[in-house]
């Protein structure tokens, strides 16, 4: 039972981290709380929806179009809302607002075009499970994870070893400096918010197939959130260890204590982390954000 | 090679630039010196495309320069910039690389971290350390040679002696010099008025954002009026 729940936590924990990991590469280069982010993976869980049904593409091909639409999207919201605010030397508060109305904006948006029922996928992923000594493990579960752990891979390969993630590293430490030095700020802020979309459109598919696709999902962000800020703001590795700390603290907390406490948990987690540790569980000191 | 003229900048309200004009030549080592807040960085700042002049034009090899900072790394000139400006959470290597950023040449860019280690032992032995660790003097080599990464035509520093032990200034400046023996045409600030005399071949001097004098550092050097009023003794 207790292993039962582990399991159950890291599949949702995994998508935590999947867009916490976006969430956090955003807030390092631009030191805002990106609002929106949450409602890049919605759109993204739409895109697939809209391709399916309406398109009559394989599903494949839908999740395809989600991810790189909702990539699009992403580095559309900078290019549309953040970028003049960026550039006029205006408080960080600023652009958190503008990133509150983007969200906004996107939820009303699907609301109007497609409607705020909840939807599904249908059956397009087995609902078989696989039992493993005594746990069993659903195909879709087993599937995020494996998914996710790929990309996250990935992306720890990209941030630490290619030329590009030098960039970004460079351009989060001190974007003035970057610049100087000869990085393309706009263009790596650019590239930032694509490659975060496309991390929010694969979770917004995941967490469709898993529950339901409606016009407010995205809140889940504010999960993501919190696992950044248990984590350590600005550090990707930490939003990942936050993700999956909140995923398995919560499936622990619905099994064996009571589902309705299982967000009280984990605000007193994030109250317990401001507390005791502020930086957060991998954060490091505040002058380098990197 | 570097033309500036009638230059004019502000921040908000504050003039901090009034119209000047100078230029460095090929394989120049030229020197602007003046108190504080002269507009020394804002000049620097101008150059580089860090902050966008009100007035005036700015051109490199015949060409006006774009005024996008990483496109005016692309053309030839590289700033080191006041305060050394490490980035704190790169290795001294990853700093390096990322001086050489704008570069495709991998070859050259190999050959280069390996002029730099020559040039600077220090750094060479302290390739994977964290940047923000290095003592002053370090982090100011580093800048220095993450500068030379982008393999530029010209170099400006910005105050590159400041708090510094006079030990290491020499240092810095001795490299400088080889630096540009080596072809590199230099357009230094500093405060540290002898030195700087005593290495440029040129100087500017600048007050409250208008160049009040210019000549041979052999000259300026014994202009005992000029070093009194404006530099203080
Ligand atoms: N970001 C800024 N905002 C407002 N005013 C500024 C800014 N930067 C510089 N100034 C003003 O512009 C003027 C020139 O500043 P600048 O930094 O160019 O001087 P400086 O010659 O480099 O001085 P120092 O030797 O102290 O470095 C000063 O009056 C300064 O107060
Ligand atoms: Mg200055």
């Amino acid at each position: 039972m207790f292993l039962q729940q582990v399991v159950n936590g890291l599949s949702v924990g995994s998508v935590y981290a999947l867009i916490a990991s976006g969430y956090s590469l955003i807030y390092s280069l631009l030191g805002f709380s990106n609002w929106a982010h949450g409602d890049i993976a919605m759109v993204g869980a739409y895109i697939a929806l809209i391709a399916q049904t309406s398109g009559h593409v394989p599903f494949w091909l839908a999740v395809v179009l989600a991810i790189a639409g909702a990539g699009c999207v992403s580095m559309l919201s900078d290019m549309v809302a953040y970028r003049r605010i960026r550039n006029n030397h205006s408080p960080k508060m600023f652009l958190m607002i503008a990133a509150m109305g983007l969200s906004i904006t996107l939820q009303n948006l699907i609301m109007v075009t497609v409607g705020p029922r909840f939807r599904t996928y249908g059956d397009v992923i087995p609902v078989r499970s696989i039992r493993l000594g005594g746990i069993s493990l659903g195909v879709l579960d087993l599937l995020t994870m494996g998914i996710i752990v790929v990309a996250l891979v990935a992306l720890g390969l990209l941030i630490g070893r290619t030329k590009f993630g030098l960039g970004v590293r460079a351009a989060s430490s001190n974007m003035v400096t970057a610049s100087v030095l000869g990085v393309d700020v706009n263009l790596y802020i650019r590239l930032v918010f694509l490659l975060a979309g496309v991390f929010a459109g694969m979770a917004g598919v995941l967490l469709g197939l898993k529950y339901n696709i409606y016009p407010t999902m995205g809140s889940i962000a504010l999960k993501a959130f919190i696992a950044c800020v248990v984590g350590g703001l600005g550090s990707v590795p930490g939003a990942i260890l936050g993700g999956v700390t909140i995923g398995v603290m919560e499936a622990l907390v619905g099994g064996f204590i009571s589902s309705g406490l299982r967000d009280a948990f984990t605000f007193a987690l994030l109250i317990a982390i401001l507390l005791v540790r502020p930086s957060g569980l991998l954060g490091k000191n505040i002058v380098d954000k990197a | 090679m570097l033309r500036v003229e009638n230059l004019h900048a502000s921040y908000g309200g504050i003039k901090a630039l009034r119209g000047i004009s100078l230029e460095v030549g090929d394989h120049e080592f030229v020197a602007v010196l003046g108190p504080n807040g002269a507009g020394k960085s804002t000049l620097l700042k101008c150059i580089s495309g860090l902050h966008h002049p009100s007035d005036g034009t700015i051109s490199f090899d015949g060409n006006r320069l774009s005024g996008v900072p990483h496109k005016v790394v692309e053309s030839g000139i590289a700033l080191v910039p006041e305060g050394r400006q490490i980035l704190p959470g790169l290795t001294v290597l990853e700093n390096l690389r990322v001086g050489a950023f704008t570069r495709k040449d991998r070859l050259g860019v190999k050959q280069d971290l390996n002029m730099v280690f020559e040039l600077f032992p220090i750094l060479g032995q302290r390739q994977t350390q964290l940047g923000g660790l290095l003592s002053g003097g370090e982090q100011q080599m580093l800048a220095v040679a993450r500068g030379l990464m982008s393999r530029p035509k010209l170099m400006l520093l910005d105050e590159p002696s400041l708090g510094l032990a006079p030990i290491i200034v020499n240092q810095v400046f001795d490299i400088l010099q080889k630096i540009n023996h080596s072809g590199t045409a230099i357009l230094i600030v500093e405060q540290n008025v002898y030195k700087a005399l005593s290495m440029a071949e040129r100087a500017y001097i600048l007050s409250t954002g208008t160049i009040e004098k210019s000549g041979a550092c052999s000259d300026l050097r014994h202009d005992d009026q000029l070093v009194h009023a404006y530099l203080g003794k």
